[in-house]
């Protein structure tokens, strides 16, 4: 059946065919070219023009410079042009070691570095703090650890008031959720905890910041006790952390 | 609850750290400048003093105003500096001496080539606000109680003649200190010391250096000339760090480490740089002269000063910190923390040679100004 349908087909001219075919292949290429075309800043030399391998040459001019000095029977595989600029889009920023993001903890929330708490639980935790400023070497159980550390800050920040009052200075902490928790009131305590403890930010990326924060603010509301002051503390507790923890916080 | 909290962590963290290359205007840029150099984010008021500074063309009074702030000195050099002090490159280490001189000859901006030579050596001022054990050359206590109470090195640390101090007459900056000497005098023969201010002062390990091409007539006696059995591992390989090595070692003759503190022997060679005996007719040292014979051949490059030869550590940290590569290890050191990663593209190299020739000009050598000229290369577009 197959083949009659084939026979009934009007066959395409060849040239025609070929064109399609090519440019088929082009498209498949362009579109997938992150599979097949290698960036060129690569600095190291690879045993093909596509393929990267291992390898201990660092590249400069006291590498091994052409095949006479090999042993014999083997060729230098070529070596990727270096990029120019380009090597500039690797990562920018930096992460705060143990020792600066406990201080920048302490600085923006008015904690004393010396309470006893904050000092007992950085003690414990600072071999699981970020150890230098290495992005590329940070890992899940320094974000763990950073959490940890800013949730103990904001427990101390929100139970003590001549602290809270400097960062939420109207709003009052012995009323209710049902009671403080507005509209205006919920907007009011993010953005004073974005001014408090994030960076500068456009309004682009502060608008994303409130509208997630504020999504969380009513998370953390749903199932509580909406009756009862300590609730209305720890939520803001809940938006302390996440702001404080945040790898705008982080980042140098 | 947990859950929703690691959900919208995650997402927050996200949201900010994409967003954190978006935009970078005067605000943003005093900001991070702030926060590389002081490690802390800036109050409101600073912040806007740095922000009318940059939008005015100065930049780099806005980075002397973070260096202002005491965390400059309490975080950003402490931390930087404390891996320089022990063979770990650790700075999970206590405050020390080695710390705070260097913190206390770039506060009081003495010219950072006396770092390797000077006779200085900072310790809690007399006014400091809290109860601080006195300086003692047998122990660390003070320096870990001021760092415990949080006291500013800014404010009250204190310069001193390090020789009256400790009793060393041959002293040579950090390189004299009691915690350089815990971490690289302590037993082994001494050559930690030459190999680690290699590393710290002038960015290159011994690999760096090697060179086989030079006379090994100062390599001492305990090398084995036939390591394995075999002549040619000491001629092809050993050789080309002893040789230099072993030549600049003659200044360290008088120094050891024992009974926590740091002994200095005037005239008497300490018995273990002599002891092992592999190769009879190996080198003795004899007394602290010390040759460079790393400032022919290859490692010519490095720019040392015209004096090559010595007596004593501060003759030897004299002659590594008027060397050209001391001064582009400076800046590319700076360059690293400010920036929060190597220089790259070949601007930015030009950039390290041009700091360098800032640091180094009218032998002013002073790190405040590279810090403050260096952070400004990345305080952002």
């Amino acid at each position: 059946m197959n083949t009659e349908h084939n026979e009934k087909t009007p066959q395409l001219p060849n040239g025609l065919r070929i064109t399609i075919a090519i440019g088929t292949l082009v498209s498949v290429l362009v579109a997938f070219n992150q599979c097949t075309i290698e960036k060129k800043s690569s600095n190291k030399r690879s045993t093909a023009s596509t393929v990267s391998a291992p390898s201990t040459a660092t590249g400069d001019s006291s590498d091994i410079e052409n095949d006479s000095e090999l042993p014999d029977g083997l060729v230098m595989p070529p070596m990727n042009s270096p990029g120019a600029d380009s090597e500039l889009d690797t990562i920018d920023v930096g992460v705060k070691n143990f020792e600066q993001i406990y201080l920048s903890m302490a600085a923006v929330t008015g904690v004393s570095p010396t309470t006893t708490s904050v000092q007992n639980l950085y003690r414990e935790i600072i071999v699981q703090l970020p150890a230098d400023n290495n992005v590329k070497s940070f890992l899940p159980a320094n974000q763990v650890a950073i959490t940890k550390l800013a949730a103990e800050f904001c427990e101390v920040l929100v139970e003590t008031a001549a602290l809270r009052s400097v960062v939420w200075p109207t709003i009052n902490f012995g009323q209710t959720p049902t009671q403080v928790f507005n509209a205006a009131n919920k907007t009011l305590i993010v953005n004073q905890a974005i001014d408090r403890f994030m960076p500068p930010m456009d309004s682009q990326s502060r608008t994303s910041a409130v509208t997630e924060l504020t999504k969380l603010f009513d998370e953390l509301l749903t199932g509580e006790n909406l009756g009862s002051s300590v609730t209305t503390r720890k939520v803001v507790k809940g938006m302390c952390i996440s702001t404080l923890a945040s790898a705008q916080s982080t980042l140098l | 609850m947990q859950n929703i909290f690691k959900k919208e962590f995650v997402m927050i963290s996200l949201v900010a750290l994409f967003s954190s290359e978006a935009y970078s205007g005067p605000r943003e840029q005093a900001y991070r400048l702030h926060n590389r150099l002081a490690s802390v984010p800036p109050t409101a008021e600073t912040l806007g003093q740095m922000e009318t500074l940059i939008k005015n063309g100065n930049a780099k009074d806005a980075a002397l105003r973070a260096m202002d702030s005491q965390n400059f000195y309490n975080i950003t050099l402490k931390n930087w500096v404390k891996r320089w002090t022990n063979v770990d490159d650790s700075p999970r280490v206590p405050l020390n001496d080695y710390v705070a001189t260097v913190i206390g000859i770039i506060k009081d901006d003495i010219p950072f080539d006396q770092v390797l030579y000077g006779d200085h050596l900072y310790i809690a001022a007399a006014n400091t606000p809290v109860t601080i054990p006195a300086y003692d050359k047998k122990n660390n206590n003070q320096y870990v109680e001021l760092e415990n109470r949080f006291v500013s090195l800014k404010d009250y640390l204190t310069r001193v003649n390090q020789s009256e101090v400790t009793g060393i007459k041959d002293t040579a900056g950090v390189l004299t200190t009691r915690a350089a000497g815990a971490a690289f005098f302590s037993a082994g023969t001494n050559r930690r010391m030459t190999r680690f201010t290699f590393m710290n002062f002038l960015c290159r390990d011994f690999e760096a250096v090697h060179d086989i091409n030079i006379s090994d007539f100062h390599v001492r006696r305990d090398v084995e000339r036939n390591p394995g059995g075999d002549s040619r591992t000491y001629r092809n390989q050993c050789v080309g760090c002893h040789a230099g090595q072993d030549g600049l070692g003659g200044a360290w003759a008088y120094f050891d480490f024992v009974d926590n503190e740091m002994k200095y022997t005037e005239g008497v060679v300490v018995p273990k740089i002599n002891k092992n005996n592999l190769y009879a007719d190996g080198y003795v040292t004899t007394n602290d002269e010390w040759i460079n014979l790393w400032a022919e051949g290859q490692n010519a490059s490095l720019g040392w000063p015209g004096k090559t030869t010595g007596k004593g550590a501060r003759e030897l940290g004299m002659m590594i910190s008027r060397s050209r590569a001391f001064a582009e290890c400076m800046s590319t050191r700076v360059f690293e923390l400010v920036c929060v990663r190597k220089p790259k593209i070949d601007s930015e190299k030009k950039e390290i040679k041009r700091l360098a020739d800032l640091f180094q000009a009218n032998d002013r050598f002073s790190m405040k100004n590279l810090f403050a000229e260096t952070s400004i290369l990345c305080m952002g577009e």
